[in-house]
């Protein structure tokens, strides 16, 4: 389970995320939507504790500063960040050791398998391109299996397989209870794939969409158009 | 050429819009000028009628145009440089003008570019005009000359790189030759040096104004054309501008003989040069690599929890090839003891005193710095105090071996008291905690600044402030005369004693900077 309760993010006089409250169930996967500036990198980056604001996130019930929220909260940052000088198999390994992990070989090697980069072990962060460096974060993210995952726009620059395989894990890790968020501006790329949708523009969260409410007149991409077209100003 | 002269002035305009939109900016600026009016309105009149000798500025003009050119040049042996930015990639290099006028509108952008790098020396008219009775325009000469240092040493390395690019013989003769004359040109002042009656630094500084330093290419002929100058002899400087212009021509002449074929050469340069660019604007710390990494043994190991911090860093440590010392720590520390050599005479503290200096810049180079920019560090589920100390083991254990290394062969040199040396590696090792604990506790009031140069300056500030109470205690031990074991061993000890406060007090307050992030980048 995720919370955000009141979430405000400022850069000196200007707000970057306004008093944002929501919360995602377990077994729920939630998509986080707004245009390019809206605040939703701001708004995740927040909840992986990467920045300081006012509010608070709760991971499980806890703070997610709190070195049990740390260990729920998987992150896939928007930018892959990697060390160049270790390998893919390292990177792994890292993680392993940092969350004291065991028994985590095999589901390494299922992770890398199903993102293409079996045959890449052996690289090092610097040598892979920029795509691979977001399947290594996202596989670096998934192997401590967080109860809640945020992931940052995890689609862009993966190639159509890795995108598909990535939908399908985050399918698998919805149906075993997990509770996953992802940011996308482009709504076509999740359109099966989630089960509540929220829509920030301006910091502010605008609406609130769940799939059961979605019709075929009344289509997420509608909503999302009417509110950054600016028909709709209220949530 | 009309769409090149237009994109100049209006980047060049458009720039120094942007300049003044930041009140940062304006601050600085307006500090530089008050520094500037100072020194030139308020002459201090018994410095300037205590001039120190000449000679010391020549040599220092000497060695700092062969640095720059050397330094500049030396890229031609690696991946090139670039008169170019990736913008002019994409968007001039297609269009249909020559590959002349674009290699010319290449020239002026980055002679240009210089000529404000070059601003930085403003900050040294104090002591050059006190010091050496270096008026303003003469400065602006300077400022010309320093520029143009570069400006060739860019050029040379362009055209090495145009011919050694895909020619690994030609590499190796060209890395042969330039080793090869630095190499002849330093054997040269440094047996000159020793044959002296005393040598020492006023000696070296003799070898340097001899004629011989004047044939080194580009950065000597420049260190000429200042002598002359500032020695009122301006046509000692004929012969040496028309060797300098001569050598600029031929430079261009080769890069044109090459046609179109520098866009090639100029590709990766300019892609590495827009990588490190984008790097330092996002805030983030790179680290120059080798092309081939070895990778040696795999895996990290060792380490759970926090504690793999410390065991990747030194699996990195290794891949980076570094032995015990990043190499601009390796060169500070070369420095260090050649500076010990040079000041002997002068005793311990001289050398104390530039080692800690010496430690502003190294102190904080370590790989922790680069780790804070991750978000790894912090996602990690262990207690934010534990990462921290784990995060600076190998930064710790490098600066301790620095400070045995530099304090005890400093100590060797001078032929300081073993109670002394060891005194002064303990104080360094400290002074270098204190540096350390210190940049991270003040990361709580420069954290949330967005501008980078406030930050620096806080940092700055900080650094002093931190370093206030040791020297309050060394000006106290020296009007008091308190004298313990001895004089050089009392002043260590006074440095020391406040930090042994202050690190903890400043770990205290960083304890908790994990969880206080602000990754804006």
């Amino acid at each position: 389970m995720l919370e955000v309760q009141h979430i405000v993010k400022a850069y000196g006089k200007q707000l970057a995320v306004n008093d944002v409250s929501f919360s995602i169930p377990d077994g729920e996967i939630a998509v986080l939507l707004g245009p390019n500036g809206a605040g939703k990198s701001t708004l995740i980056k927040s909840m992986a504790g990467l920045l300081r604001f006012k509010g608070e996130v709760l991971v499980n019930g806890n703070n997610n500063k709190t070195v049990q929220a740390r260990r729920d909260l998987g992150y896939v940052p928007e930018m892959p960040a990697v060390y160049d000088l270790l390998t893919v198999q390292e990177h792994m390994e890292f993680i392993a050791r940092a969350y004291k992990l065991e028994n985590w070989e095999g589901f390494s090697e299922e992770l890398l398998a199903r993102l293409e980069m079996a045959d890449k072990k052996s690289k090092l962060g610097k040598e892979l391109s920029k795509g691979m460096q977001q399947k290594l974060s996202i596989a670096c993210a998934m192997l401590p299996k967080p109860q809640v995952m945020v992931l940052d726009e995890p689609l862009v620059g993966l190639d159509p397989h890795a995108i598909k395989e990535l939908k399908e894990m985050l399918h698998e890790w919805r149906d075993a209870g997990h509770t996953l968020l992802l940011s996308t501006h482009m709504i076509e790329s999740v359109e099966h794939d989630w089960d509540c949708a929220y829509i920030l523009m301006k910091g502010q969260l605008k609406a609130v969409m769940r799939r059961e409410e979605e019709t075929e007149s009344d289509t997420l991409e509608k909503l999302f158009f009417r509110i950054t077209e600016g028909e709709v100003t209220e949530q | 050429m009309k769409a090149l002269s237009y994109l100049l002035a209006h980047r060049l305009k458009n720039q120094i819009v942007q300049f003044f939109k930041r009140p940062v900016h304006a601050i600085l600026l307006l500090c530089v000028c008050a520094s500037l009016v100072a020194a030139v309105v308020l002459p201090n009149n018994d410095a300037l009628v205590n001039l120190s000798p000449m000679r010391n500025l020549y040599a220092m003009g000497y060695g700092l145009f062969i640095l720059i050119f050397c330094l500049t040049a030396y890229k031609g042996l690696g991946h090139g440089v670039s008169l170019f930015t990736m913008s002019d990639v994409d968007l001039v290099f297609p269009s249909p003008l020559t590959p002349q006028k674009i290699l010319f509108y290449g020239c002026v952008q980055t002679l240009g570019r210089y000529l404000l790098m070059s601003l930085f020396l403003f900050a040294q008219y104090g002591w050059m005009h006190s010091g050496y009775g270096v008026e303003f325009p003469q400065l602006l000469f300077v400022l010309l000359l320093y520029a143009l240092a570069c400006f060739l040493g860019q050029l040379t390395a362009m055209v090495i790189y145009a011919r050694i690019n895909g020619e690994p013989r030609r590499r190796k003769i060209a890395t042969i030759l330039f080793y090869g004359v630095i190499g002849v040109f330093a054997a040269v002042i440094l047996v000159m040096t020793l044959q002296s009656n005393r040598p020492g630094l006023m000696a070296l500084t003799t070898q340097v104004n001899q004629p011989v330093i004047k044939w080194f290419p580009v950065g000597g002929w420049l260190g000429a054309i200042f002598q002359a100058v500032m020695s009122g002899k301006p046509a000692q400087a004929v012969p040496y501008v028309v060797v300098t212009v001569v050598f600029a021509v031929l430079l261009l002449f080769l890069i044109r003989r090459v046609g179109s074929g520098f866009y090639e050469d100029v590709l990766d340069a300019t892609a590495r040069s827009h990588q490190a660019i984008t790097a330092q604007k996002e805030g983030r710390v790179t680290e120059a690599l080798p092309d081939h990494v070895k990778h040696g043994k795999e895996g990290i190991g060792h380490g759970s929890g926090a504690s793999v911090l410390y065991y990747k860093h030194r699996l990195e440590a290794r891949r980076a090839g570094r032995f015990l010392f990043n190499t601009q720590t390796l060169i500070l520390m070369i420095g260090h003891i050649v500076f010990s050599v040079l000041m002997r005479d002068a005793g311990f503290m001289p050398c104390f005193a530039f080692g800690v200096y010496v430690l502003f810049f190294s102190a904080n180079s370590g790989r922790w710095v680069r780790e804070l920019m991750l978000p790894w560090v912090y996602r990690i589920p262990a207690a934010s105090f534990t990462k921290l100390l784990w995060c600076l083991r190998e930064s710790v254990q490098e600066v301790l071996l620095q400070s045995v290394i530099m304090m005890g062969a400093s100590g060797i040199i001078v032929g300081e008291k073993p109670a002394v040396i060891i005194a002064g590696i303990v104080c360094h090792f400290l002074l270098a905690l204190l540096f350390m604990s210190g940049n991270l506790a003040g990361d709580r009031l420069y954290g949330q600044i967005q501008s980078r140069a406030i930050a620096l300056l806080l940092y700055a500030l900080v650094m002093i402030v931190l370093l206030a109470p040791s020297v309050a205690l060394l000006i106290a031990a020296l009007v008091r005369g308190w004298v313990f074991v001895s004089v050089n061993f009392t002043l260590v000890v006074m440095m020391a004693l406040p930090t042994l406060i202050l690190i903890p007090l400043c770990l205290f307050f960083a304890r908790r900077v994990l969880d206080n992030v602000e990754m804006n980048n």
